[in-house]
């Protein structure tokens, strides 16, 4: 996790992402310019199909920009070929997913340690970070438990562990509460807050809850595939920092161009 | 760990994996249960028939074309001497030689005929006459399948078939009339006890073959010297060709009295036999590679149901830093271990299947008595085949899953992530 807050981590230069659809080029993403540096806390918020997954899942290597740059580290990831995107998302790169996507047949344990296995990490060094990932979520007790085992908070505090258990220097999470009720989004946003506090890491996360996207240090509204304005919730005078003036409910002058696609293809 | 996650997606979706090891499993057991049914027929060809007809023989040349293959006149009439210039060459790859007078003859009852009622006559049966030495080494079908008595104990008597002897009212001890027409066109018969009876496990061979010693034949028939043909047995059957090819220099005076001989290999002699073979072989070939079509396709689409309804997991795992290549190692590695448990339970299934069918053996009919075969077929399970199959069902499993590996590793990760299942 990172240790040298502040640094540049993650810089995404005019990246665009276009779908076709039978005759129809849909674009997800019209160009986005972005930077986080380490030890961010970044919420990116805006509507459905605005484009919000398509830009975690090219920040996060699942997924190819049509044009423009992402670097990580300093390394340029949208050039890295299938295997050099695995590898840096192993490395560099931890995922929390809304629906979970813990492994059904490995107990709490080893799904969290499944990343540290296929990273070869040796066995006696694999227990212990696992042992400590376990104490931070709370899940001594459930160890053995299948994820079917789990309630939905219980899920989402393996997947944050999985997400850090190679120590990555960013952590993605993709609307990481829209599965929980309220009480347990809380705890699980507090559990994420706490991590980016205490262990300096890195998150970027994706959400349609304005109570959650509170939590966030940054918020980057993102609407039709651009990003129309950021805010500083911490800060005294927020709307300052605004990239341009924006609401909940519309885009900036009217100029939605076309509707972005979906979340994901 | 992969290990473990493979073995554990196979148990969790037991359904799918019971699908594709039943498959395999079945696949496998058939074609072990068809190889070995060839195995048993092929096996008792080379082991019966090849034997008793002889690896090499000499005949007449115009037996070929002639309607009565037991015409005496096609007889061979210095058929001891080419014997001996035979066993003069002292050629180690000849194990036995011997001559084989064959004739027609007419069995009759041995009745007094005053205890037949009005209009009734002694039983009689027509049948080919096989004069052999009483230690021949062409007639173990018979001296294997004997019932009562023995085979031709000290060249007496004659051994025929229960059948045959039921049909003339025969029974060991009894006698028996064997009615023939000597060299000369004259009638002759003698009264011969029956010394062995026999059954073998063809009905057509049973009720038109009995065996008496060659001297008696030779005096019956009046052909001291003589017989129907010299078969050779050879220590290794693949010498057959060389072995003819050797004899021909002796077989041109040999068969005496300007007799034109022709020397016959097993592969000739049994052509026809070769032919029904191979059309046999080709046809199960086919029952094999349809059963490994149909097997492949269901354990394909099995294998691609199974991956697909994990899709996103796969997408997760991948998401993780799992790259394509492991991936489909992982889902390979899951059919290599369901491949191997159906492969294992289809050895063991046809492994039962060839023991329950080996004891009574399959009932193919006059098609494989019209061979010169066992009515009966025992298959015989044979280790390099059970290996061959056993690989290839394996192989079979990997190559379906392989399908399915590729189709999942080809996909992106956000569409695998996007995928509901």
């Amino acid at each position: 996790m990172s240790d040298n807050a502040g640094r540049m981590l993650l810089e995404v230069r005019g990246v665009t992402k276009d779908y076709r659809l039978g005759k129809t080029s849909i674009h997800a993403l019209r160009g986005i310019d972005l930077s986080v540096e380490a030890g961010d806390f970044v919420s990116v918020v805006g509507p459905s199909g605005c484009g919000k997954t398509t830009l975690l899942n090219i920040i996060g290597c699942i997924d190819k920009p049509s044009s423009g740059k992402i670097f990580l580290d300093g390394l340029d990831v949208s050039t890295f070929d299938d295997n050099g995107e695995a590898d840096t998302r192993l490395a560099r790169i931890g995922f929390i997913f809304q629906s979970f996507n813990l492994v059904g047949v490995l107990d709490v344990r080893e799904n969290i340690e499944f990343p540290l296995i296929l990273a070869k990490v040796p066995k006696a060094e694999r227990a212990r970070r696992v042992d400590r990932l376990i104490e931070l979520v709370e899940l001594g007790e459930f160890v053995r438990h299948k994820p079917d085992e789990l309630s939905g908070g219980q899920r989402q505090r393996v997947a944050i562990a999985r997400a850090l258990v190679n120590r990555p220097s960013l952590v993605i999470a993709d609307e990481p509460t829209a599965n929980l009720d309220s009480a347990t989004s809380t705890t699980i946003m507090e559990a994420m807050k706490a991590l980016n506090e205490e262990e300096k890491v890195t998150f970027i996360f994706s959400t349609h809850n304005e109570l959650i996207e509170r939590y966030a240090k940054r918020i980057l509204l993102i609407r039709d595939g651009i990003i129309i304005g950021e805010e500083f919730p911490g800060e005294k005078n927020p709307g300052e920092r605004r990239r341009g003036e924006w609401s909940r409910g519309s885009a900036p002058g009217g100029d939605s161009g076309p509707h972005a696609g979906g979340g994901a293809p | 760990m992969i290990l473990r996650l493979a073995l554990l997606s196979a148990i969790k979706h037991w359904r799918r994996s019971l699908v594709v090891a039943g498959a395999v499993a079945v696949a496998c057991a058939v074609m072990i249960a068809i190889g070995s049914l060839l195995n048993g027929i092929t096996g008792s060809f080379y082991d019966s028939v090849i034997p008793n007809s002889g690896h090499v023989r000499i005949e007449d040349a115009r037996t070929a074309d002639s309607l009565n293959p037991l015409d005496l006149e096609l007889l061979l009439p210095n058929a001891a001497g080419l014997v001996a210039k035979i066993e003069a060459l002292g050629d180690r790859r000849i194990v036995d030689v011997e001559p084989i007078l064959g004739f027609g003859a007419l069995l009759v009852e041995d009745r007094d005929v005053t205890t037949l009622q009005g209009g009734q006559d002694p039983r009689n049966l027509a049948m080919r006459g096989m004069g052999v030495s009483p230690d021949t080494r062409f007639a173990d079908n018979v001296r294997f399948a004997m019932k009562e008595g023995s085979f031709l104990p000290g060249g007496r008597g004659i051994a025929l078939s229960e059948r045959a002897a039921r049909l003339v009212g025969a029974k060991l001890g009894t006698g028996l009339l064997v009615l023939v027409q000597d060299r000369n066109g004259e009638p002759w018969y003698e009264r011969l006890v029956v010394t062995g009876l026999f059954a073998t496990e063809s009905a057509d061979f049973d009720e038109s073959t009995f065996y008496i010693a060659e001297e008696t034949a030779a005096s019956m028939l009046d052909a001291a010297g003589m017989a129907r043909e010299v078969r050779l047995l050879l220590a290794d059957r693949n010498d057959a060709e060389a072995v003819a090819r050797e004899l021909a220099p002796l077989t041109g005076g040999g068969g005496g009295g300007g007799t034109t001989l022709r020397i016959q290999t097993w592969q000739t002699i049994n052509a026809s036999i070769f032919a029904i073979l191979l059309f046999v072989k080709i046809l199960l070939g086919i029952i094999m590679a349809l059963f490994a079509i149909v097997s492949g396709t269901i354990i394909a689409n099995s294998s691609l149901m199974s991956v697909m309804e994990r899709i996103r997991e796969y997408g997760t795992m991948r998401a993780i830093g799992l790259r394509a290549r492991s991936l489909e190692r992982l889902i390979l590695l899951e059919g290599l271990m369901l491949g191997a448990l159906g492969a294992a339970l289809g050895v063991g299934i046809g492994f039962i299947v060839i023991a329950y069918l080996s004891r009574g053996g399959i009932d193919l009919g006059g098609i494989m008595e019209s061979l010169g075969l066992s009515r009966y077929n025992r298959p015989r399970g044979d280790f390099w085949w059970f290996a061959f199959c056993t690989l290839a069902s394996v192989v079979v499993s990997l190559a379906a899953t392989a399908k399915a590996a590729r189709s999942v590793g080809s996909m992106g990760v956000a569409e695998s992530l996007a995928t509901s299942s």
